[in-house]
């Protein structure tokens, strides 16, 4: 068959991802961290990546996948990786990653690349990263097949219906009081909105991940040429933001982890004299600031130097002074960062995106450049509480707890709370947020807010209860306002500002929760088909042709999650897997179905690039009813097979 | 085209095309340690909406009855102004004096009053915290 673009472009998205993963473990397995089954996991993205490609025609790929897997058999025979094939095996991957791309010099070529960079491995082992540090790669773009535009519009009404549904709810229950009935087509409506967010939402963002997987190697190559130790955390990467922003940002942020590297780490030598460990270590974080999300470099290095700290001063702001073109914060400009220009270009490109650029720094400890962004669609998990007459959003993930009716103890003549044994300093919620109001009665509720190791119990005179809400901006006038995440309009139409936990306990680096990803309500239609596959792309290409053909399809990303599906939805009336999968094998799942009792007879289809009579073998005895090859994969034949074994 | 708006007594005209609406105040919410300036916030159909005491803004002293909300925009720049009484749209010809107020620069003496002309890209700059 000749599989649309769509396919080609999810399979790409997939490629890439598997191609950051691998290089990522390589990585591991060159500095000595890596985990017991490394060889297995890199054998098993390359060899999805092999199947992958032969399913949607891309042959040049697979023919080089299936030359690289043939250098890791080697080294599963062998239990590990040879340090001295790191170098090869992570030249390969650029190869096939610029054939994923489109722009490589053809398979053949690659493939040379691949055989010449084994052969010298014995004489050449350790690293040569000046020639790939010259131009560290940044994540290729991915393409939205949607417009934009589109989608913004998708996520507008998606805040609307949140709003609308709030109304909704304040008026139904004013009106006629908790009626079970009206409470569970509230509940409907939740499970329908949650569904409808959770789509909207993907459609628009991705997480931080997926373009921070080429980091690693850059910060790698970046420091080897500088003679540097370095190691490069990611956390938060989970976070969803807005997809055009990070495609954006991909390389600026390169340019910022460069810049770390470069000017902020220092040699090692020098971090012993002055009390740290040998190896730096630069942090790449994504948190959500109410309406802004925000993505934070920072790094253990040496600082910017006083003087320009003290010019930054005088001239507004130290990303001022450091983003002028031509001055460098190091002492001298190499090829990996060092220009201002190019600090120059980062501050534009986050200003392209409607964002910020702040730096802070202390000598001798450290830089922290902090990137605050727009939110795609900002909802919120709040605690909603009264005081004054006001009501006030505190974000869920900083409540640790409500103490009600607590007795306030005294400590150096400040009220505390005992708060499972541990005095908590006890303030009125009025106090915190500068309102004057009347003392709140005795025994009334508090809050405890934490946010990094200090904790706070804020006296309210009610709790409203949790709410998950949209964040609304202040507006370009108010912009940010210091000790606020934004505002929330409530059902009633009332306002609830929400308050930031770092003003509330007075220290920066809260956390707010992530979306929450519910799966859509299944609409029953025609017999189910589960489609058990880690590849995202022949899941997909599955998917879509059994759909097409008026098929119900249910998917899952490994064995076990199949086996889990199998066992709790009757409906599911054939299996379609893959061989190789993370967690149970296809061949592992297909024993597990045919050994439980009422689900023994389930139609079981293996679909696989395993192209040997030792593999048809093992497939037949386990109980597959077909064994399909991705090779040469024809849509008639799959769907004949299907149609025969649901209807027999 | 010029908004005629009363406020302690005084009228000051607002140019027709930096007018967004001309509604009641609802409630308003207050934040705390803002400006004084700065009655607080309302929802104007889903959005946020600053609100400010348009007479606070000129005269630093809060106002004491709240009449209409005053919606004007200058570059994107969206703000609320409670004032007393907002009057007829009208036209204010040119014999238009300099008063050398910032904010007030033009002054013109209309029907035996004394209008004067708000620039509200200033006014909304001004308003613009820190």
């Amino acid at each position: 068959m000749s599989p649309d673009g769509s396919f080609i472009a999810v399979f790409i998205d997939e490629a890439n991802e598997r191609l950051d993963r691998f290089v990522e473990r390589l990585l591991t397995v060159e500095a000595g961290t890596a985990s017991a089954d490394a060889v297995e996991q890199l054998l098993r993205d390359i060899h999805t990546i092999k199947g992958s490609a032969a399913m949607v025609g891309l042959s040049d790929i697979s023919a080089i996948a299936h030359a690289l897997e043939d250098v890791l058999m080697d080294a599963r025979r062998t239990g590990t990786v040879d340090g001295a094939h790191v170098e090869p095996l992570l030249r390969a991957a650029d190869a096939l990653r610029r054939e994923v791309a489109g722009a490589g010099s053809g398979a053949a070529a690659a493939l040379l690349q691949l055989a010449g960079g084994l052969a010298n491995a014995e004489v050449a082992a350790t690293p040569q990263p000046a020639e790939r540090a010259a131009a560290p790669s940044a994540p290729a773009a991915r393409p939205i097949r949607v417009a934009a535009d589109k989608i913004d519009a998708l996520l507008g009404l998606v805040g609307e219906t949140v709003l609308h549904r709030g109304r909704l709810e304040h008026l139904v229950r004013a009106e006629t009081g908790k009626r079970h009935s009206v409470d569970d087509e509230l509940d409907t409506g939740d499970r329908l909105l949650a569904a409808l967010k959770t789509t909207a939402t993907a459609m628009r963002t991705m997480p931080l991940a997926t373009i921070a997987g080429p980091y690693a190697r850059a910060v790698r190559d970046a420091a080897a040429s500088e003679g540097k130790e370095v190691e490069l955390v990611v956390t938060g990467g989970a976070m969803e933001l807005d997809r055009t922003i990070l495609e954006a940002l991909a390389e600026p942020l390169a340019h910022l982890l460069r810049n770390a590297v470069a000017h902020g780490i220092e040699l090692p030598e020098e971090r012993v004299a002055r009390g740290k460990p040998s190896r730096g270590r630069i942090e790449l974080r994504a948190q959500q600031r109410g309406a802004f999300a925000q993505i934070l470099v920072e790094d253990d290095g040496g600082g910017v130097a006083p003087e320009l700290v003290a010019r930054g001063e005088v001239e507004g702001s130290l990303v001022d002074v450091l983003a002028q073109s031509g001055l460098s914060t190091a002492e001298s400009v190499n090829q990996l960062a060092g220009r201002g220009v190019g600090l120059s270009a980062v501050r534009v490109a986050v200003a392209a995106v409607g964002g910020t650029l702040e730096i802070e720094t202390a000598p001798g400890a450290g830089t922290l450049f902090t990137l605050s962004l727009p939110l795609t669609l900002a909802l919120l998990d709040v605690l909603l509480v009264e005081r004054g007459g006001g009501v006030y959003g505190i974000p869920l993930a900083a409540v640790e707890e409500v103490v009600a009716g607590g007795t306030p103890l005294a400590l150096a003549g400040k009220p505390q709370l005992d708060v499972r044994g541990a005095p908590v300093a006890l303030v009125d919620l009025a106090a915190l947020v500068g309102y004057p109001a009347p003392p709140a009665r005795p025994g009334a509720p508090a809050v405890v807010v934490v946010h990094g190791a200090r904790r706070v119990a804020a006296v309210a005179d009610a709790l409203l209860g949790e709410s998950e809400v949209v964040v609304k901006p202040f507006g370009p006038l108010l912009g940010v306002l210091p000790g606020y995440l934004g505002a929330a309009i409530l059902g009633d139409g009332r306002i609830a500002p929400l308050l930031d936990p770092e003003a509330l306990v007075g220290r920066s680096g809260a956390r707010a929760p992530e979306l929450r990803r519910e799966p859509p309500p299944d609409v029953p239609l025609t017999p189910k088909v589960l489609v058990a596959e880690d590849s995202p792309s022949v899941r997909e290409l599955q998917r879509t042709i059994l759909e097409v053909a008026g098929y119900r399809v249910v998917t899952a990303y490994d064995g076990r999650d199949a086996l889990e599906q199998i066992l709790r939805d009757d409906e599911i009336a054939l299996l379609i897997t893959d061989f190789d999968m993370p967690e149970l094998s296809g061949i592992e799942l297909t024993a597990a179905v045919r050994a439980t009792p009422g689900r023994a007879s389930l139609p079981i289809v293996i679909v696989t690039s395993r192209d040997d009579d030792a593999d048809r073998e093992r497939g037949a005895e386990a109980g597959a009813d077909v064994y399909m090859l991705k090779r040469g994969f024809e849509q008639q034949k799959l769907l004949e097979t299907v149609a025969r074994l649901v209807d027999r | 085209l010029f908004v005629r708006a009363a406020t302690r007594g005084e009228q000051y005209a607002f140019a027709v095309e930096n007018i967004v609406e001309v509604a009641k105040p609802g409630v308003v919410t207050p934040l705390h340690d803002t400006d004084p300036c700065l009655l607080g916030i309302t929802n104007l159909r889903g959005e946020i909406l600053p609100v400010f005491d348009f007479g606070a803004v000129l005269h630093g002293e809060p106002l004491e009855q709240p009449g209409r909300l005053l919606v004007v925009e200058s570059d994107g720049l969206r703000a609320g102004l409670v004032v007393e009484d907002v009057e007829a749209i009208t036209s204010l010809g040119t014999a238009l004096e300099p008063t050398g107020s910032e904010l007030v620069p033009w002054g013109v003496l209309l029907e035996d009053a004394l209008v004067g002309v708000v620039d509200v890209e200033q006014l909304c700059l001004r308003l613009v915290p820190g």
